[in-house]
């Protein structure tokens, strides 16, 4: 029976097509009575880099777990082009959304290439090694994620960001169309975070395929997202054109710092700064909690 | 991963090694039966054996008339053809059943709790397995229900129903978690501990003497019957964990991504819980609780085929296979070069395997761990 599946598997046309994903009235909670996430409604369509922005705690990992259908909603449901994400056979499913964790996974005594070679599983559901095929989609992967001189190295030997390089190429090599990043950026260098970025959106930029990325750096995502996402105590406070999103009245309701915009000539937002005399006063809240 | 060449190439050895000892262990025993491997496998083919190397057996010539009459010879042969194959090639052939087994399980095992101790009695097989056997010693059961003694049900039963309480307990929690199958499988394994202390407590003298030698393990066989009773357990365990390689590959980046990738992750520990639970109940049920091939023998592949389960289980395959024999060669002949060293008689020609395994693999073991350098040492594994 399941190699059936895997032959129909294998028999689907290889470029997983993405029309949308979406979100009906989702609720997600760990304890029963008590929803932790939701109701949440959200559509993501072919072409759309979403940034999803929020407090720690807010529900962003767990929104994007739900996204992948790794997480059981309570009540609603996760659409993928219209049909049921739970419904799909994991390695199919597998073909349409690539996942990289917040937490980065041990990675053993591998080398950056056997990392990115791991990814190519979905693809092999009869072979038990991987093809010549998968070689090349690896090599290709590693390079677009500007990782192709670490193909040998160990990644017990490789910086946070070249790492973070890596399991990006892994991702590409996985092939679907839409990516679900959580943290991406985190404890990178700025130019390490610009980089993740671009490649991703070098990948969303032909309109094949979308990306969700949970960020923490409001100017990243003004800087690279089409979309932006602002999730508050489980809910969406905002969703739109981060310009209108991540306005800085609205960032000093949800993390209680004061912005200024940085506007370009023709009034769009394309940064926001802390306050001098806001940090100060966080500072001080902090201390007195 | 990349390096198939070379992989393929200690596989090749590994194989080659496996066959070397199954070649040379007709000629391997703790009989004074005399009877070389050559002469083995010359019988077996119907080959006479060489009449001059037929004068250096001492038991060969019964007449004790310096000259080997053709009945000397044909009995010569029959004895080589029923010892060395009946007894000793079959015991081999039981080792390397075995030692593949315990071994891939303990390597199974290691990846899926992400925890370098996990053997295959950790969920508490062996001491389900030995307390079922003791009680079936206890109150006298040593009759054999379709040719199977009641003793290896009872041990066969006893794991299974220890390793079902574990699941039963691991369930209530909703999540297949790792730490609490361990917890779990290592409580109630104390359980079987306290009780066999209990029965043994309660009884004679000549049954606490079975129980602690059935404790030992040991691989004594009669004929290949008992290996071939072994395999229906044993083969599809192997396969189901071989084909499971490529989906452990990507357990071991973690539930999350691997659930991300396709694996269905609940669905992967219960296949290879099952496998390695019934293999292992087999292996115990037949031959006592073998210890340490599980613990050691999946470290000493990893040394040499690296990280991938698509390797490593082939490799903890043969490894296991081969350790075991060796082990067991040991084992029958250590006391007779003892004995030949001292000039004395000793008592009990054949050591438990158990003993064995401990004492070779040890010093092994402690070799492979103090040898990992810096780079190597990661803590998961």
């Amino acid at each position: 029976m399941t190699t059936e599946r895997h032959a129909a598997a294998l028999a689907d046309p290889r470029p997983a097509g993405f029309a949308e994903l979406s979100l009906h009235d989702l609720v997600f909670g760990f304890a029963r009575n008590r929803p932790f996430l939701g109701p949440i409604s959200w559509r993501v369509g072919p072409g759309e880099f979403w940034g999803v922005l929020g407090p720690n705690g807010a529900g962003k990992s767990t929104l994007l777990k739900l996204c992948c259908g790794l997480l059981r909603p309570v009540s609603g449901e996760v659409a993928l082009n219209g049909r049921s994400i739970h419904a799909c056979p994991p390695r199919r499913r597998a073909r349409h959304i690539t996942y990289l964790p917040q937490r980065l996974p041990p990675t053993y005594e591998l080398t950056a290439f056997d990392v990115v070679l791991l990814a190519r599983y979905p693809f092999r559901a009869l072979n038990f090694f991987e093809s010549a095929e998968d070689v090349e989609a690896a090599r290709l992967a590693l390079d677009r994620a500007g990782a192709g001189t670490l193909r040998g190295r160990r990644m017990s030997t490789l910086s946070g960001g070249e790492a973070q390089r890596v399991h990006l190429a892994a991702c590409l090599a996985q092939d679907a169309p839409l990516l679900v990043l959580d943290e991406p950026t985190a404890s990178l260098d700025v130019r390490c975070q610009i980089d993740v970025l671009r490649v991703v959106q070098d990948r969303v930029a032909d309109g094949s395929g979308a990306a969700v990325v949970a960020l923490h750096d409001v100017n990243l995502a003004l800087r690279h997202c089409t979309h932006a996402l602002l999730l508050v105590g489980g809910r969406i406070a905002a969703s739109g054109v981060p310009g209108d999103v991540l306005d800085p009245e609205r960032l000093r309701r949800v993390f209680g710092v004061r912005f200024d915009p940085v506007r370009r000539g023709d009034g769009t937002m394309t940064a926001v700064v802390v306050q001098a005399d806001d940090a100060q006063t966080c500072a001080n809240t902090v201390q007195s909690d | 991963m990349r390096k198939h060449g070379s992989i393929r190439l200690r596989l090749v050895i590994g194989l080659l090694a496996i066959g070397a000892l199954l070649v040379l262990s007709p000629g391997v025993g703790s009989d004074r039966a005399y009877v070389g491997w050559c002469d083995a496998w010359r019988a077996a083919f119907d080959v006479p054996p060489d009449p001059r190397h037929l004068l250096t057996k001492p038991r060969t010539d019964l007449n004790a008339d310096g000259r080997i009459d053709d009945a000397e010879i044909a009995r010569y042969v029959l004895n080589a053809r029923v010892i060395g194959f009946d007894h000793r090639l079959a015991r081999s052939l039981l080792a390397l059943v075995v030692g593949a087994t315990l071994a891939s399980c303990g390597a199974t095992f290691q990846v899926l709790f992400r925890n370098p101790l996990a053997t295959p009695y950790t969920l508490g097989v062996a001491s389900g397995g030995a307390l079922g056997a003791m009680l079936a010693l206890r109150f006298g059961m040593l009759e054999r229900v379709a040719g199977i003694p009641v003793m290896t049900l009872c041990a066969f039963l006893g794991g299974l129903a220890v390793v079902a309480l574990v699941f039963v307990f691991a369930r209530r929690s909703r999540r297949l978690t790792s730490n609490e199958l361990l917890l779990a499988g290592v409580t109630l394994g104390m359980f079987c501990s306290a009780m066999m202390l209990l029965v043994q407590f309660m009884s004679d003298e000549r049954l606490t003497f079975a129980l602690v030698r059935w404790m030992m393990g040991s691989l004594d066989t009669v004929t290949s019957a008992r290996t071939a009773e072994l395999l229906p357990f044993v083969a599809p365990a192997w396969l189901a964990l071989i084909a499971s390689a490529p989906a452990l590959n990507q357990y071991r980046l973690g539930d999350e991504l691997a659930l991300s990738r396709g694996v269905r992750v609940v669905r992967l520990q219960v296949i290879c819980i099952v496998a390695c639970t019934l293999a292992t109940a087999a292996v115990v049920a037949h031959c006592g609780p073998i210890g340490f091939v599980g613990l050691v023998v999946p470290q000493l592949a990893g040394r040499v085929f690296r990280w991938d389960c698509r390797i490593l289980l082939p490799a903890s395959l043969l490894v296991g296979g081969g350790f075991l024999i060796v082990c067991d060669f040991l084992a029958q002949s250590a006391m007779g070069a003892a004995a030949a060293v001292t000039g004395r008689r000793l008592s009990g020609t054949i050591l438990p395997i158990g003993v064995v395994t401990a004492l070779v693999g040890v010093p092994m073991f402690l070799v492979v761990l103090a040898r990992r350098t810096g780079r190597d040492a990661d803590p998961d594994r």
